[in-house]
């Protein structure tokens, strides 16, 4: 009753005028970016991150989840109507979304996408208010030992989960970290690898880096993209029949159990939720045979489990301070840049900004629903624009983006650089998100290790003899090590035909 | 094509100098750790890695599909942004923004003179009036701050 009692003042306090116009901008710019191939949520979070600076705390942090899950529904539009997933987690709604479409029925499978995205969304969200403050209270008896090992756990299980092979992720992962420790030495003020150079005794900011990985590099590899061919019959009759309804129903309450536990877990992400959630959907069916020829179980079941496990990706960075993929870790910083430190405490010591940002969940998660549908014309519209109109103005909101955060030049260099580098990562097959979430947690593991080994007097055991940092480093080692004796990592077909994909 | 091991080598490199001036800035004792313990760890793992993946590659070669024209364009977007870093304070975000969209799209997505300088200035304008007037961003007015 209480978790409720906070959740629905949460809700008024999201609803207050000028969050809800920053959620609305949110969700808004999310679906945009979910609609658009090429910028994500990562990339349009990265281009905001300077105007952490000039925005309330509150509403910028409600802004900034909006994006996350409306372009969860965004993406399913392309994906129904195009065949081009807008995002990752909309890759396998193409199979039946876009089959659909073909035989007139695109406005059942949008209508169905959103209502499942809405309810999964929704019901995700009371999961998050329920368990994250129950994980935060037995994260308050971690201490740098557990805390390590917690940071170890969850930069194994990306580099176990990662699309590639597991060596080349874990060596993003590495020189993530080896990027934080530029600047000054956070224990005895020692200038590391600053070569002089002014900009770089703060360190490397996660601003221009990302904003390079993420909008810039896109940009390097996209250049080339045209518009895409959109689904040209007019899209009608968006609300589902009663039969789409009495097929949806059971994939829809599965996809949103599925999504929630897959989503809680370090990560596992919102792509495997909705592989998983397609199998499951496709070995429960009586007609497994209609999958991919436009059954709208496919679609349900998959666009529920996306924003469910969307939702539930925020319970480890929420109650944990662990962020588990590369939105998260800017989400990360983003709290940071406030002063609200991730992690137990947070919950404790900044409720109105926990309990605000669930009920602004809710409360756009309903925007999305009302407001996707009618916009699905103009969707379609700016999926025509262009390339060469769009590429110009995210180089020129990268350039902002970057400068404003500290008003100096040498950060537009740093984003200039590392958009090469981006765009070098991506041709050789090297995923940005371990680069990233090394880059963010990587100050704080330092601090963790080097508390601990104080603690133990230069004992490494101290990471084994304590039972929560013992399971955590044994998550871990089991991940790194197990393929090598294997040669497979679980769950890692999925990811396979992703890539197939 | 080029064989695949000039990737792991790069790895090699990098985490042979942070090695190094990890180890000099000093690893410090077991229960004090110093300031180079975290960045010698990491390439310590780093070349690791890097030495298993050259051996296991050392046959192989690695697909780097870039046309030749597909380069001129990238070239041309890093060129453009270095220039609009280097311009922005003595010209001024307007002009820098005029110019860069301009040149983008010309030059670029190769498109009629008239059709760039239009949209060049549109967006100088509403990029202006966005960030300037409504956000108040600190972006410098260079050249044209007697008229903005």
């Amino acid at each position: 009753m209480e978790t409720l009692v906070a959740l629905a003042q949460g809700a008024l306090t999201a609803a207050a005028p000028l969050n809800l116009l920053y959620g609305f901008v949110g969700v808004l710019l999310g679906t945009l970016v979910g609609v658009l191939p090429g910028l994500g949520p990562a990339g349009a979070i990265a281009l905001l991150l300077p105007l952490a600076l000039h925005a309330p705390p509150l509403a910028y942090l409600i802004m900034l989840f909006g994006i996350t899950y409306g372009a969860q529904y965004g993406g399913s539009t392309t994906s129904i109507l195009v065949n081009i997933p807008g995002e990752a987690s909309s890759v396998i709604t193409c199979l039946d979304g876009y089959a659909m479409a073909r035989q007139g029925r695109a406005g059942p499978a949008l209508g169905m996408a959103a209502f499942g995205s809405f309810i999964g969304g929704t019901l995700a969200l009371f999961g998050v208010a329920f368990l994250a403050p129950a994980l935060a209270e037995f994260g308050l008896h971690f201490g740098p030992p557990e805390y390590a090992a917690l940071m170890l756990f969850g930069l194994t299980a990306l580099v176990y989960l990662a699309q590639g092979p597991m060596d080349k992720a874990l060596l993003m992962a590495l020189f993530g970290a080896l990027l934080a420790s530029i600047g000054l030495d956070p224990v005895s003020g020692t200038p590391r690898f600053t070569f002089d150079i002014l900009i770089l005794r703060d360190g490397i900011g996660l601003t221009p880096v990302v904003i390079g990985l993420f909008g810039v590099s896109e940009v390097l590899l996209n250049l080339d993209a045209k518009a895409g061919e959109v689904f040209h019959s007019k899209v009608l009759g968006l609300l589902p029949t009663a039969q789409d309804w009495r097929d949806s129903t059971a994939p829809i309450a599965r996809g949103t159990l599925l999504g929630f536990f897959i989503g809680s877990i370090p990560g596992l992400n919102v792509v495997i939720a909705t592989f998983a959630s397609y199998a499951l959907e496709k070995k429960l069916s009586k007609h497994p045979e209609k999958f991919g020829k436009g059954a709208i179980e496919g679609v349900a079941g998959p666009e529920t489990a996306n924003n469910a496990a969307s939702c539930s990706g925020w319970i480890p960075l929420l109650s944990l301070g662990l962020p588990t993929g590369s939105v998260t870790a800017l989400i990360f910083g983003a709290l940071m840049i406030h002063g609200l430190a991730p992690g137990p405490l947070f919950i404790t010591n900044s409720p109105e900004v926990f309990w605000g940002l669930l009920g602004s969940m809710i409360i756009g998660n309903a925007i999305l629903l009302v407001l996707n549908l009618p916009l699905i014309g103009l969707w379609i519209k700016i999926l025509r624009i262009p390339y060469y109109y769009l590429f110009p103005l995210i180089v020129l909101f990268s350039i902002i983006g970057a400068y404003t955060g500290s008003a100096s030049i040498g950060d537009v260099v740093i984003t200039i650089a590392f958009g090469f580098l981006g765009y070098l990562m991506k041709k050789f097959a090297y995923e940005a998100a371990p680069m990233v979430l090394g880059l963010v947690v990587g100050p704080l593991l330092e601090t963790a290790i080097r508390r601990s080994m104080i603690m133990s007097r230069g004992s490494a055991m101290i990471f084994f003899n304590r039972p929560i940092a013992a399971v955590f480093m044994a998550l871990a080692l089991f991940m790194l090590l197990s393929p090598l004796l294997t040669r497979r990592r679980l769950g890692h077909e999925i990811i396979e035909k992703l890539e197939d994909h | 094509m080029k064989k695949a091991v000039s990737i792991p080598l790069y790895w090699l490199f990098l985490a042979s100098y942070f090695g190094y001036a990890g180890y000099n800035l000093g690893l410090g004792a077991g229960g004090r750790p110093g300031a180079g313990f975290f960045p010698f760890g990491a390439a310590l793992a780093i070349g690791a890695i890097a030495l298993a993946r050259l051996i296991r590659l050392a046959s192989e070669s690695a697909i780097f599909a870039t046309t030749t024209s597909e380069w001129r364009r990238i070239i041309c977007v890093i060129v453009g942004m270095a220039a609009y870093a280097l311009l922005l304070d003595p010209l001024g975000f307007a002009l820098c923004t005029f110019l860069l969209m301009a040149a983008y799209l010309k030059l670029v997505a190769v498109q009629s003179l008239r059709l760039s300088l239009g949209f060049a200035a549109g967006v100088a304008f509403f990029a202006h009036l966005f960030f300037d007037s409504l956000l108040n961003a600190q972006l410098p007015r260079g050249l044209l701050a007697w008229l903005l």
